[in-house]
């Protein structure tokens, strides 16, 4: 049998049709409105993995994973500082090239006149990065969780502000994207705009940080105890606020549509 | 021709931020029919197209659809507009079908009536037997045609093309144009082009554009009158065929065994050079020579 029989061959294990008699099954059963997002979410997915994309994340799971045995990570605390990083790591690989699929092709003008308003075009395209995010985040702290110990309720608090981080670095990625227009570089600016605030924390450890740094650990390392609620509160407030203003910044670059199209 | 003026542009002015205006008095008022806009590149053709689509805003001027200002209201505008942009793409791993089902679905269309539409612009814009292709492995043509398809889907009331002939061979050309022509009937449709020939085969009206102004508006025949009786044609030798463009408006060359055969303008009525024939004269003649005065007039003007 010639190999392309045997590919024809191996291609028939899944039924013929089998997608189309599902998509008959989902829209008789679902409600247009989500069958819209689920036919969006499903082109954004595919839009957000080029092979690359791909290679990557999956470096990324592999260096976590080495780092994690090489350095025998069993204390929360360096567990932290890794779900850490790699949400950092993810938010920055998702966004980079986020707004750059649509400019370099040329989709961008086919969906800004289709889809009205700014904010309901950030969203289209953030909630498809965002839920990746979150998804491709959840097996480190499932695994960290079981592999160190960490009662659920710490797991999900550390979930919280991992994921909150995230959404500041996206957004900064968005931004810093605006300007750069190339995806490489705006990974490598946004990258560097981190390590910048990392190390600042880390090396003048200014008072009264835990109001104020965004890296924070939300429980005291000896005790494991919660730290202060209110500098928690104050903490988190703020993260959201430069959420907000990082938000607005870049809904404005997005109004100069000529930048982006032109 | 007589028509109800549907879409209004009063007074559109465009000045982007490094200073430059791309748009300095743009004044026209539109009905169903195809609409065409004539302009060399730079012109400020695909400017105006983009604040007709609302993805630029003009810094001032006003457009209005049946007496309502776009700008105060762009998502019911946006719901009546078909935008075929000039650098357009799309996703090259998607097949054709499910482009049209995805931007489809962005446009408000469900169920079967979103089928039923897609079905339906792809019988109109003859890709129906390709439609399970991916887009990457298809020519110009059927990209420009699925371009179109897209700007269809959702029965827009004006349609936005830009540049949509560019690229595409003479058959698809001309099946283009009678495209546009017959959409003309059931909307208005508004044509950017430099390609002469599309205004003048499919274009109820034209106004020309050059650096940003407005320079003529009307029929593409009383645009044509401008050069009537002035257009020859003459056989010369090759070798004298370089000092000839110098001493006239030359607006077409052809081979002709040996020597060459010369359409050329000239300045004002009255008989062409001796063996000359008199030429009926045609919309392109009369667009060169326009664009050629404009051009010498710029170089005319002084300096600072």
């Amino acid at each position: 049998m010639s190999l392309r029989g045997e590919k024809d061959k191996m291609s028939s294990i899944l039924p013929r049709g089998l997608g189309k008699k599902i998509r008959r099954i989902l829209e008789r059963l679902l409600p247009f409105r989500w069958l819209d997002v689920l036919d969006q979410f499903r082109v954004q997915t595919r839009l957000l993995f080029s092979r690359t994309l791909l290679l990557m994340v999956a470096a990324l799971f592999a260096f976590f994973t080495w780092g994690t045995v090489e350095q025998g990570t069993f204390r929360e605390k360096d567990a932290y500082g890794f779900l850490m990083l790699q949400s950092i790591a993810l938010a920055i690989l998702l966004h980079m090239n986020l707004w750059e699929t649509e400019r370099e092709g040329r989709t961008f003008e086919l969906l800004m006149m289709r889809i009205p308003g700014r904010h309901r075009m950030i969203w289209f395209k953030l909630r498809v990065s965002l839920f990746w995010i979150l998804v491709l985040s959840l097996p480190f702290f499932v695994g960290y969780m079981w592999f160190v110990n960490i009662p659920v309720y710490r797991g999900l608090v550390y979930l919280f502000f991992c994921m909150s981080l995230a959404l500041f670095v996206a957004l900064v990625t968005c931004v810093v994207a605006s300007f750069v227009h190339i995806s490489l570089a705006t990974g490598i600016i946004t990258t560097i705009f981190i390590w910048i605030m990392a190390v600042f924390f880390m090396a003048f450890r200014p008072p009264k940080r835990e109001y104020y740094e965004i890296f924070i650990e939300p429980f005291i390392e000896d005790t494991g105890k919660f730290k202060a609620a209110t500098a928690l509160i104050v903490n988190r407030s703020i993260l959201f606020f430069l959420i907000a203003f990082l938000y607005s910044w870049f809904y404005e670059r997005l109004r100069k549509t000529e930048k982006w199209i032109l | 021709m007589n028509y109800q003026s549907f879409l209004s542009i009063e007074h559109l002015r465009k000045v982007y931020q490094d200073g430059k205006v791309a748009l300095h008095d743009f004044s026209w008022e539109l009905g169903n029919g195809v609409f065409g806009l004539l302009g060399p590149n730079g012109a400020g053709k695909s400017t105006l197209l983009e604040i007709l689509s609302l993805n630029l805003m003009p810094t001032s001027g006003r457009i209005s659809w049946k007496g309502r200002d776009i700008e105060k209201y762009p998502n019911s505008f946006r719901r009546i507009l078909g935008y075929l942009p000039q650098n357009y793409g799309f996703y090259p791993e998607l097949k054709a079908m499910q482009i049209l089902e995805y931007l489809g679905r962005l446009s408000g269309l469900h169920g079967k009536a979103l089928h039923r539409r897609v079905d339906e612009v792809l019988e109109i814009v003859k890709l129906t037997e390709v439609c399970k292709r991916k887009i990457k492995g298809f020519s110009g043509g059927m990209l420009q045609r699925l371009a179109i398809a897209q700007s269809l889907l959702h029965q827009p009331e004006i349609l936005v093309v830009d540049e949509p002939t560019t690229g595409l061979d003479p058959g698809e050309r001309v099946a283009f144009r009678n495209l546009l022509f017959d959409l003309g009937h059931m909307c208005v449709v508004f044509l950017s082009t430099h390609i002469v020939k599309d205004v003048e085969f499919s274009c109820h009206l034209m106004t020309i554009l050059y650096s940003g102004m407005q320079q003529y508006t009307g029929v593409p025949v009383d645009f044509v009158r401008r050069v009537e009786g002035r257009v020859y044609e003459i056989v010369i030798p090759f070798s004298g065929l370089e000092q000839f463009s110098k001493d006239h408006h030359v607006i077409a060359i052809h081979e002709d065994g040996q020597d060459v055969k010369v359409r050329y303008i000239v300045s004002e009525v009255r008989p062409g050079l001796p063996g000359s024939v008199p030429m009926k004269a045609n919309l392109e003649d009369a667009y060169v020579d326009f664009i050629r005065e404009q051009e010498e007039e710029e170089e005319h003007v002084p300096a600072g």
